[in-house]
């Protein structure tokens, strides 16, 4: 977690993006000179801090790598302002390019024939590395992502997750203040890519490196990210913790083992403030006085939100508690909550 | 700028070389092309000597540096648009403009390297043509240099419009190949000018290559100094000039266009 008296590295302010909708080609002959427009980014503030890992989450389409790619100086904006350090991604590109790195999550810019040092070499002379740090920057990189024994392989012969942590390493040689990863786990092994997040905390936590990631990984958004943005069709619908955002959308579960019957268990539960549902037994069948397992939420300030306070309330009312573990939110119901909170209010 | 240059050409060459076999079928192909620009000159040599007495009168030197000139203007006009439109096909060229490498260094490390390797080929089968009897001044070869420089940038120029044109609509049109064409049949390559009919000559007087080339032979197989090429050669540096700034216009442009439009690795 970055230091609140941290300053803001990244600075979005009110980015609008739209692109020219593809027609068909009666409507070009119908229509010539008209054009219809898609809006990428609606009105997109965010700010992320020196060392602050700030994840994007959204469903695909949601404007996520169009936001990286505005603020990478690869695409302008409509309207807003992207700042990087105070500098202006619009007004001054090179500036922002020099404190920037970017890896999209489907690119393939790389030179395939070559080995990944010589490729890390030439981007770190891109990037103005200068000629007396080069061959250490790039040892660096390699041995971030786990690659310092590729020796001569070229990247033709890379799997799909070893040209993705070399794209990664590409970004890390560098040395940026604001790192943009879409979707940098995507193509990793598990073990690669709990590694690759210890690196991302370890290291760049400490460089005081703002990461601005876009995720679809739980682990990332939950555990790694300092803070989120939900983002659905252009909007940032809601910013905070990960953790925050799925406890005020759909309160903290917990999963109950207990001997009540479910259905009674949660009419009892029911009048402490606790929703919930019965988990349904694999071989379907419920039998009296066997332990059982419910799903309760917590919603609302009055009640128990720690698992123990939970037990205690359960069982100071005369429930028997075997166990009571809380259940990870995962992604998709997180984002599906904002999503769907959004269009509620909206609709209101 | 020279750095990054570098690096750009010593990638491009580490990859080319790496196909080891194309390299050196490339080599092969040189003979395989001057050969029978041998002997086809020969034997057209009595028809052609009065036509091209000022360039040396010898039609083997004369059609050799015609389809070295040819052959390397090709790759001058594609070099760069061939690499915009792979690098947007690939993102490579996003991966490029995301640095902080400045945009004209960049621009000219596209091209570097396949225009290296056109310029060393150009040279190698020049050496062949003298292992097969032509013959040259050697005290014209800086001047037959510095003019060949002139038209490679010239032509380099052209295709940073054509990469301005795909960056910008995905398609350079007809122009590469119009150049090339026109080069061929009105830049004087395989026979002088002033033997095609003087409406055509007209046309030919905005092709760069005809400049180039007259200029090029007259110094280098004629034995002319610079004051008796001077007017080519202050065309051609014209040429050069003015189709260099457009060139870079046109590319900053189509890559703000780009840019605005978001479309820039959408092929």
């Amino acid at each position: 977690m970055p230091d609140a008296a941290a300053r803001d590295l990244l600075v979005v302010d009110n980015v609008r993006k739209s692109f020219v909708k593809r027609r068909s080609w009666r409507q070009v002959i119908r229509h010539p000179l008209a054009t219809e427009h898609v809006e990428a980014l609606r009105g997109v503030s965010i700010s992320v801090r020196e060392g602050e890992f700030f994840g994007l989450l959204g469903a695909n389409g949601a404007g996520k790598t169009t936001l990286m790619k505005v603020i990478a100086t690869l695409m302008l904006p409509d309207a807003g302002r992207v700042t990087v350090e105070g500098a202006d991604a619009e007004r001054d590109p090179v500036a922002v390019r020099g404190r920037v790195a970017l890896s999209l999550a489907s690119e393939r810019g790389l030179f395939w024939r070559l080995d990944a040092r010589e490729n890390l070499r030439l981007f770190a002379v891109l990037s103005g590395v200068p000629t007396a740090e080069v061959g250490d920057r790039v040892e660096e990189s390699l041995g971030a992502v786990g690659m310092r024994d590729t020796g001569l392989r070229m990247v033709s012969e890379f799997s799909s997750g070893m040209v993705q942590r070399l794209l990664i390493a590409r970004a890390l040689v560098a040395r940026p203040r604001v790192l943009l990863l879409d979707e940098p786990t995507r193509s990793l092994d598990p073990i690669t890519a709990r590694d690759f997040r210890a690196f991302l905390r370890r290291e760049l936590s400490g460089r005081g490196c703002a990461v601005l990631l876009a995720t679809h990984n739980t682990d990332e958004a939950f555990d790694l990210c300092d803070r989120v943005a939900v983002m659905e069709r252009g909007q940032v619908l809601a910013t905070g913790r990960a953790h925050d955002l799925a406890a005020a959308l759909h309160g903290r579960r917990f999963e109950v083992e207990t001997t009540v019957e479910g259905e009674q268990f949660l009419r009892a539960a029911a009048g402490r403030g606790l929703v919930g549902e019965v988990m349904p037994r694999p071989d379907g069948e419920s039998t009296p006085g066997a332990w059982v397992r419910v799903m309760l939420t917590v919603v609302g300030d009055d009640v128990p939100a720690s698992g123990a306070g939970l037990v205690a309330a359960l069982v100071a009312a005369g429930h028997p508690v075997a166990s009571c573990a809380p259940v990870a939110t995962s992604l998709a119901d997180l984002i599906q909550s904002v999503v769907s909170g959004s269009r509620t209010s909206g609709a209101a | 700028m020279m750095r990054v240059v570098w690096a750009m050409f010593r990638a491009s060459w580490l990859t080319a070389t790496s196909y080891r076999l194309q390299t050196l079928m490339t080599l092969v192909t040189l003979w395989v092309t001057v050969v029978p620009v041998y002997f086809l000159a020969t034997a057209l040599q009595p028809t052609m000597a009065a036509a091209i007495a000022d360039e040396g009168k010898a039609y083997f030197p004369f059609m050799l540096t015609g389809a070295i000139a040819i052959s390397l203007i090709s790759v001058c006009v594609t070099a760069v648009p061939a690499a915009v439109q792979s690098g947007i096909g690939s993102g490579f060229l996003e991966s490029l403009l995301a640095t902080r490498a400045p945009r004209s260094a960049l621009v000219v490390g596209l091209g570097v390297y396949p225009i290296a390797w056109g310029a060393l080929r150009a040279i190698l089968m020049l050496g062949a043509g003298v292992a097969l009897g032509a013959r040259l001044h050697v005290a014209g070869i800086p001047l037959a240099m510095a003019i060949a420089v002139l038209v490679v940038v010239t032509h380099w120029a052209i295709g940073l419009i054509a990469a301005a044109m795909i960056v910008a609509w995905r398609t350079a049109g007809p122009l590469t190949t119009a150049v090339v064409v026109a080069s061929t049949l009105l830049g004087g390559a395989y026979y002088p000018t002033r033997v095609i009919p003087s409406w055509i000559q007209q046309l030919s007087a905005v092709v760069p290559l005809q400049y180039g080339l007259r200029a090029f032979r007259q110094v280098l197989f004629g034995g002319s100094d610079l004051a008796t090429v001077w007017s080519d050669v202050a065309i051609l540096s014209t040429f050069a000039a003015g189709l260099t700034a457009i060139g870079y216009a046109s590319l900053h442009a189509a890559l703000r266009y780009a840019r605005r439009r978001g479309s820039l690795s959408h092929f």
